[in-house]
């Protein structure tokens, strides 16, 4: 256990550096902010503009772009400036390894898309739904936490690669139907908190429930792929 | 984890067959060797594959072809084995925004040694480092990083060393500090295994060495070896003169020579005994009346070894 808190607290050192930590916070107050505007506009259906809030600012946005930067960079970094080579060549189960990297990845990016996530339904006033908010944003950052994680692994453009997948297949493709939104975290996710079918969205194809476990299941399917993909490693 | 045990009778280190290749391109090939206790150097140009040796050695890269074993055990396959293992890697980034000790200490920690504080601080003092240093580790000058990467090498106690040009970014007291401490761990009983593409700095290790070419083992030795190569090879030397043509006719008639080519920069010419071609150049140069400009060696350096090494078959070595 000993070994685990100190490889989570060297990764959450890697990551959390001061321009990214910095930058989250700026944007967790703009996606505040603007929806306390939204909320401020007494026309719309409050139940619409609350899921709207979170669709857009929090699983559009701000989920998997914390996961992105804290996820591919928590092995990446060290991957790319050679310092992994001194978490690598331990006596330490590589399973260990990568769940202490997923670990550090989900502590930073976790609070970074649900606190704006909660603050931002609770700045829209009578309507919003910080809980439901809070748990599908939740569910999405990790899923897409873990992903990322193993594409820094494994890619040494992670950012890159990573903003192309959430646009082109999270926001394009992902919307053609409830086969290809299967595997889109973002549809999974936007079912959770719009279980309602009076919601107008594109995406929300799965009961609340079966959207967790989806997540749920990604999550878990991530860390192991990056403890295998640690174990295959060609470390520099 | 459970511990493991070195397998009886096994080399510290074995590479059997080992070939390397990087999308197609082979930086390794079929290199056998067994590396027991004591320092063996990596003598190689750079490029020559001798990092590639390490990191396979270490099993930070899979062989392509080939197997490689630490104390017996396939270091790809059980991370355990990493305990017998401290690495001096080359890169000099450390990790962020962490002092020292702490850097030390993580590596203790990760080693599973019961008070990793007490064995950082006496690592750390071990290289002449404060252990009480606030500073982070990337606020240190490149001898002091080489110093903590060393402590953190050294950490555990393992029984095999491996330090990719250890002595890069150490001034001159430091560099023989470093030879000493690592020459020490190597009369102890340990493993030492060192790279560089310096013989004299080889040389001051006393060690074994395999010497690498262009992906090859091509001697092994100790440095008397290596050297007996250098002299014993034919040699190119630049002579500025006058009278080239004249000069070569000279110098070939001689025998001191073995080959003659006039260029604008002066007459290269090739021998194969370095002490005739000095006591007979001058005598043939007065003798035609020629003017001697310069006479410099052109390949008096490693890469010319390491060049001949690889060009002459195995059989006249």
């Amino acid at each position: 256990m000993r070994v685990f808190a100190s490889l989570v607290r060297v990764f959450i050192r890697t990551a959390a550096t001061r321009a990214r930590v910095v930058g989250f916070v700026i944007a967790g107050a703009v996606a505040v902010l603007v929806a306390w505007r939204i909320g401020a506009q007494p026309t719309g259906d409050r139940a619409q503009r609350a899921f709207d809030v979170t669709d857009v600012g929090n699983l559009s946005f701000l989920a998997p772009v914390a996961a992105l930067v804290f996820g591919a960079s928590v092995l990446g970094d060290p991957a790319e400036d050679g310092t992994l080579i001194y978490l690598w060549l331990r006596p330490v189960s590589r399973r260990v390894t990568g769940l202490a990297a997923c670990v550090a990845a989900l502590v930073l990016a976790i609070p970074a898309a649900v606190v704006p996530a909660v603050l931002a339904q609770v700045a829209l006033g009578p309507g919003g739904t910080p809980t439901g908010s809070a748990a599908a944003t939740a569910l999405a950052t990790a899923a897409y936490t873990t992903v990322f994680v193993l594409v820094g692994l494994v890619t040494s453009r992670s950012l890159v690669w990573g903003i192309a997948y959430l646009l082109i297949f999270e926001q394009f493709i992902a919307r053609g139907g409830k086969s290809l939104g299967a595997f889109s975290v973002h549809a999974q996710a936007v079912s959770i908190v719009a279980p309602r079918r009076t919601l107008s969205s594109a995406v929300a194809y799965f009961t609340p429930a079966s959207a967790a476990a989806a997540l749920i299941a990604v999550a878990a399917v991530g860390a192991f792929a990056v403890a295998w993909q640690l174990d295959r490693a060609d470390v520099a | 984890m459970t511990p493991i045990e070195a397998v009886d009778g096994a080399p510290m280190v074995e590479l059997d067959g080992v070939s390397k290749a990087y999308r197609g391109v082979v930086a390794v090939s079929e290199m056998s060797c067994r590396v027991g206790p004591g320092v063996t150097a990596l003598l190689g140009p750079n490029g020559a594959g001798k990092s590639t040796v390490l990191r396979l050695a270490c099993g930070l890269t899979p062989p392509t072809q080939g197997v490689v074993r630490i104390h017996g055990h396939d270091p790809r396959r059980d991370p355990r084995v990493y305990r017998f293992v401290g690495l001096v890697p080359q890169q000099e980034r450390l990790l962020p925004r962490t002092t020292a000790l702490q850097f030390v200490e993580l590596a203790g920690r990760l080693h599973g040694i019961e008070d990793p504080r007490a064995a950082a601080r006496s690592s750390l003092q071990a290289v002449e480092l404060d252990p009480d240093d606030g500073r982070y580790v990337e606020d240190y000058s490149k001898g002091m990083s080489q110093r903590v990467k060393i402590a953190q090498a050294l950490v555990n106690g393992p029984s095999i060393i491996v330090a990719d040009e250890p002595l890069n970014g150490l001034d001159p007291r430091q560099r023989a500090r470093m030879i000493d401490t690592l020459v020490g761990l190597g009369a102890q009983g340990r493993c030492v295994i060192i790279s560089s593409h310096v013989l004299e700095e080889v040389e001051r290790f006393g060690s074994r060495v395999l010497v690498m070419a262009q992906g090859r083992l091509a001697a092994v030795g100790d440095v008397g070896r290596i050297r007996d190569l250098m002299d014993d090879r034919p040699h190119r030397i630049r002579v500025g003169t006058d009278r080239g043509v004249d000069l070569a006719a000279a110098l070939m008639a001689t025998g001191a020579v073995i080959g003659a080519r006039v260029t604008p920069a002066g007459l290269d010419i090739e021998t194969n005994d370095v002490t005739a071609f000095a006591r007979r150049v001058a005598v043939e140069a007065r003798r035609i009346d020629a003017t001697l400009e310069e006479v410099r060696p052109l390949d008096d350096d490693l890469e010319s070894v390491f060049r001949y090494l690889v060009e002459t078959p195995r059989g006249r070595r």
